[in-house]
């Protein structure tokens, strides 16, 4: 699973993207295992009182997850997996 | 008048005749000013098949109430002109602090007619206005243009002027301000280039009357203080600019790339705001009364393309980074610079040398016409030539200087063409976002996305989450936001203001501001009255339902892999809702019902 960091997400995992191969049936289960390597800092910008932040764009495939199962998207191996905090321009 | 300044200015260029008239406080309580005065004031008095670049035609520039207030974000002014790439109305938005210096110095409206015999600029310090001679200037950039007018001036003077480009005539030439800051699209700077109009410098020192300053200071903290707690408003803006975009829409697969024809960029990454973060960020600036900063000011230190300056921004470095296949951020910003500095549009700009690239590679522009250039996608250096090129219509650059509708047409292939029109498209693939497409078809002043920014609920979350893919609801939102940016262009104030803000903080400002009482249901509808006088104009001027569409490669051409794979755009499907929410014909007509609702009949 190849997972990607995009803005100020990036400056907290210091890393643009990762290979990710320890099986996470969720994106619940893959953002509990980045707070645990990535600390508090990851958690705040991904939770917000347990659920899904507004403030968090995350895209399985290419596809936001807020639109699917949220935090209970399943992922594969084969997933792409995007964090985004929410961003604009124009 | 509290918050209009009461006074319109009316230079003619061709009689040096100078004049001020009244406002008049209904146009301004209907139409609230900027945009919305300034297109009724347009739209009063030229007709709507008067030939764009010629004497006939009217130049308009408009601060709004808000210009030169602390209102956030409230530093913005307008410029409405018939556009000589459209043939349609044109209204182009800039920031920067000339709009607010224009209603400091008592004026709602700058009128310009006619056309100077010789190069001349506009010399405004409050009630004394001058047409001064710009011989001398002709020719020059557009920070030794500032500079110049400033020392014959006022050291304190805001200038708007043009580059080479609008002096030549280049179809999409820009109208720059404040150095850096640009009325970009639809080609206004060619109009002004048109009437021999250089320049315009300003000096004002009058205040802008607020009818209820303890309402209006209590509604414009408020709605700082959503910006501030917004995270976009607050901080991502200006943290890493608009240019952020970039990686989100080519995550989302509605990155346009190659001219359009791939929808994901696989170096994306070394053109988008991290990047620039990171390799040429200077600092964040922003335009007057702004509390979110999203300019950037940068600096390229290769000497190949060494500049400094400000940008790019995300349309910017989308035109000339993924739609041309070029991932030289250097390049991109060397780019940028020299269209700050001629006076372009870099949006039409890198589409048209994407669609130069496109038509190359097809091998429908043959390498002896290209002026010895290799113009196959991915070249940087073919991109920085054909920028100076264009803008002094050298070589190729003189076809390409028409757009790229009118260059592709010339070469038998109006389809390489991503136009709606005959302005380029922006950095949003339709066939992966529903709604934006809907906007670009339907926009009034051409293929553009600012003007009903679905992308916020399409793709970023901001307001609403709605599927990208999916068409339901898309006219409802396209609507509201066209009618809603409507009224904020019209107000003075900055779209970007309602990443925190909305419709009821807006009204809530401009009703203490102006003590015109407006709900926010009145003041959308302002944007609506605004919108349908424009479509109006469109219609007399010969533009009809048929032109509101996509290029055909976006319609029967369906991405060829990534997330949106296998999707075209569905405008046509999305369409009739949209002119039947408006109230209009099934051939897009405003009914009669609809202008009486909105006082337009």
């Amino acid at each position: 699973m190849l997972v990607k960091y995009f803005a100020d997400i990036r400056t907290v995992t210091g890393r643009g993207e990762q290979q990710w191969t320890k099986a996470v049936p969720t994106v619940r289960a893959l953002a509990s295992e980045l707070v645990s390597e990535y600390g508090a800092a990851f958690e705040k910008k991904v939770f917000h009182e347990g659920r899904l932040s507004d403030s968090i764009i995350i895209l399985v495939n290419g596809r936001n997850v807020a639109l699917q199962n949220g935090l209970e998207t399943p992922l594969s191996q084969e997933d792409t997996v995007v964090f985004f905090p929410m961003v604009a321009g124009g | 008048m509290y918050g209009w300044s009461g006074t319109i200015l009316r230079v003619n260029l061709s009689t040096e005749t100078i004049t001020k008239q009244a406002t008049n406080p209904k146009d301004a309580t209907l139409f609230l000013g900027a945009r919305g005065l300034g297109d009724k004031l347009y739209i009063d008095e030229v007709d709507p098949n008067v030939e764009p670049l010629s004497p006939e035609n009217k130049l308009i520039f408009a601060p709004g109430p808000f210009s030169g207030t602390f209102a956030p974000s409230g530093g913005r002014y307008h410029v409405v002109t018939k556009g000589p790439l459209t043939g349609a109305i044109a209204g182009s938005n800039s920031g920067g602090s000339f709009g607010p210096e224009l209603h400091y110095a008592g004026y709602d409206a700058l009128i310009i007619e006619g056309k100077a015999a010789k190069p001349v600029y506009l010399w405004i310090k409050d009630d004394h206005v001058e047409i001064r001679d710009a011989s001398a200037l002709w020719g020059q950039s557009v920070p030794d243009t500032t500079d110049s007018v400033r020392q014959q001036t006022d050291e304190e003077a805001k200038v708007a002027c043009i580059g080479p480009a609008g002096e030549k005539q280049v179809l999409f030439a820009a109208i720059m301000n404040d150095m850096f800051r640009a009325a970009g699209r639809s080609g206004v700077g060619a109009v002004m280039g048109s009437k021999n109009l250089k320049a315009i410098a300003v000096v004002g020192s009058k205040p802008i009357q607020v009818a209820d300053p303890k309402g209006f200071e209590a509604a414009v903290l408020k709605g700082r203080n959503l910006l501030k707690q917004h995270p976009v408003g607050g901080a991502g803006l200006k943290a890493y600019g608009t240019d952020v975009l970039i990686n989100i829409m080519n995550e989302t697969g509605a990155l346009p790339t190659r001219n359009f024809r791939d929808s994901q960029f696989a170096t994306a990454d070394k053109v988008g705001g991290e990047s620039l973060t990171a390799n040429i960020l200077v600092r964040p600036k922003g335009c007057f009364s702004c509390v979110i900063s999203c300019g950037r000011v940068t600096r390229v230190t290769d000497p190949k393309y060494a500049n400094e300056g400000e940008g790019p921004e995300y349309e910017a470095s989308w035109a000339m980074g993924p739609d041309c296949g070029i991932d030289n951020l250097d390049a991109i910003t060397k780019s940028n610079s020299l269209c700050n500095e001629l006076g372009l549009d870099p949006i039409s700009l890198g589409a048209t040398v994407a669609c130069a690239m496109d038509l190359y590679e097809a091998g429908i522009l043959k390498p002896q016409d290209a002026d010895g250039m290799n113009l196959s996608f991915g070249n940087p250096d073919a991109l920085v030539e054909l920028t100076r090129k264009i803008s002094m219509r050298e070589g190729i650059g003189d076809k390409l200087a028409l757009g790229s509708y009118r260059f592709a047409s010339s070469l038998g292939h109006p389809e390489f063409a991503m136009t709606v029109k005959k302005q380029e498209l922006p950095a949003y693939d339709p066939r992966g976002v529903q709604g934006i497409g809907l906007e670009y078809a339907t926009c009034n002043r051409g293929g553009c996305h600012v003007k009903g920014y679905t992308i916020a609920v399409e793709v970023l979350g901001c307001g609403a989450k709605l599927d990208p893919h999916e068409t339901k609801d898309k006219p409802q939102w396209t609507k509201l936001f066209q009618d809603l940016t409507a009224a904020i262009d019209a107000s003075g104030g900055c779209i970007f203001g309602t990443f925190g803000m909305g419709g009821d903080n807006y009204a809530e400002m401009l009703s203490a501001l102006t003590g015109v009482p407006y709900s926010t249901d009145e003041y959308i509808q302002a944007g609506e009255r605004i919108w349908n006088l424009e479509r109006l104009f469109n219609l007399k001027a010969g533009l009809t339902a048929a032109d509101d569409t996509l290029p055909e490669r976006l319609l029967k051409s369906p991405v060829k892999s990534g997330p949106a794979k296998g999707e075209v755009s569905h405008v046509p499907e999305m369409l009739p809702e949209y002119y039947k929410l408006r109230g209009w014909t099934e051939k897009g007509v405003p009914t009669k019902d609809c202008l009486q609702k909105l006082q337009l009949a």
